[in-house]
């Protein structure tokens, strides 16, 4: 009688308590992992609407910046499809150069007659292709496709005209 | 034998109201992050399909309904796009769908048109985003249809 109640107070008094705090233990950690989850969730979503509305934005902040007659063109150079933006200074004639390469959606200030040269490109955001169409109306179509390969696009209207 | 059972009595008392406060507290978050997650997706999704939306709406104003490359029609004045999940236009089994409804009244000088358009999920069958916009074509500009 004695030897069942010492072990019905090892039981009560020392297993269960370890049983329970596992258990405590195991949810919380579990509850832990699942809220990391959802954090990650959350902050890819917003890096990814981040990304693709700068880079959207950031294109057309560009363009109305310059929205000029025969200001913009398109060209590819390469594998590589580049919006060309002439920007006339008092120091001579320059042109901001946009396009997607390495992952990265990049621009390249440079002079005109400086040949096209990607180490030299200063990184905007990521992202993995952006594609840029110029219909006979003036609407300058950029499709921008992110790394998780979501599209979005940006059509953007040249009011006062451009150039093929 | 009676002591030892009595006294044993608060210690499971407290244990089950620690056992039911942590259910609690447990469920609560489990349901709070799951919807968490669910409106974050849904965030997402809503701000893809306004997105592209308004992307759809200033090519109409500008190109017409010609310059939106894969157009199924239904009646005269209503078009449907059909996009994946990705939103990356498609001609089958579509995950999203936006309908584009145009309304063109004749002015003296010009068109306005007005523009009503609403984006669904296929799936769910639910609508996702939705809006109502209004433009003034002038006449000499190219006809919008």
């Amino acid at each position: 009688m004695q030897k069942k109640l010492k072990d019905s107070g090892i039981i009560t008094g020392i297993l269960l308590p370890i049983a329970i705090l596992c258990i405590f233990v195991f949810v919380s950690l579990t509850l832990a992992l699942y809220s990391g989850n959802v954090y990650q969730n959350l902050r890819n979503t917003s890096t990814e609407s981040f990304g693709m509305s700068t880079a959207g934005s950031y294109i057309q902040n560009r363009v109305f910046q310059n929205n000029r007659v025969g200001a913009f063109s398109i060209s590819m150079q390469g594998d590589i499809q580049v919006l060309t933006i002439q920007i006339p200074t008092q120091e001579g004639s320059y042109e901001s150069r946009i396009f997607a390469y390495d992952g990265y959606l990049m621009e390249h200030f440079t002079s005109t007659s400086a040949p096209f040269n990607t180490s030299e490109a200063t990184i905007i955001t990521p992202m993995q292709n952006c594609n840029f169409t110029l219909t006979e109306n003036n609407l300058l179509l950029v499709e921008l496709v992110n790394h998780d390969h979501l599209h979005a696009r940006v059509p953007i209207h040249l009011v006062q005209g451009a150039m093929l | 034998m009676k002591s030892a059972k009595y006294s044993s009595l608060p210690f499971f008392v407290e244990l089950l109201v620690n056992i039911v406060i942590f259910i609690l507290c447990t469920t609560i978050l489990v349901v709070l992050f799951t919807k968490t997650i669910f409106v974050s997706k849904q965030t997402r999704i809503e701000n893809l399909a306004a997105a592209e939306m308004y992307a759809v709406a200033e090519i109409i104003a500008t190109e017409g309904v010609a310059g939106l490359p894969v157009i199924a029609q239904e009646g005269e004045e209503v078009y449907w796009l059909r996009y994946d999940e990705n939103w990356h236009l498609t001609e089958s089994s579509p995950t999203y769908t936006l309908r584009i409804s145009l309304v063109a009244i004749q002015k003296n000088a010009g068109t306005l048109t007005n523009l009503f358009v609403i984006a669904y999920s296929v799936a769910s069958n639910e609508e996702l985003y939705h809006f109502n916009i209004e433009f003034y074509t002038p006449y000499g500009r190219s006809e919008l249809r």
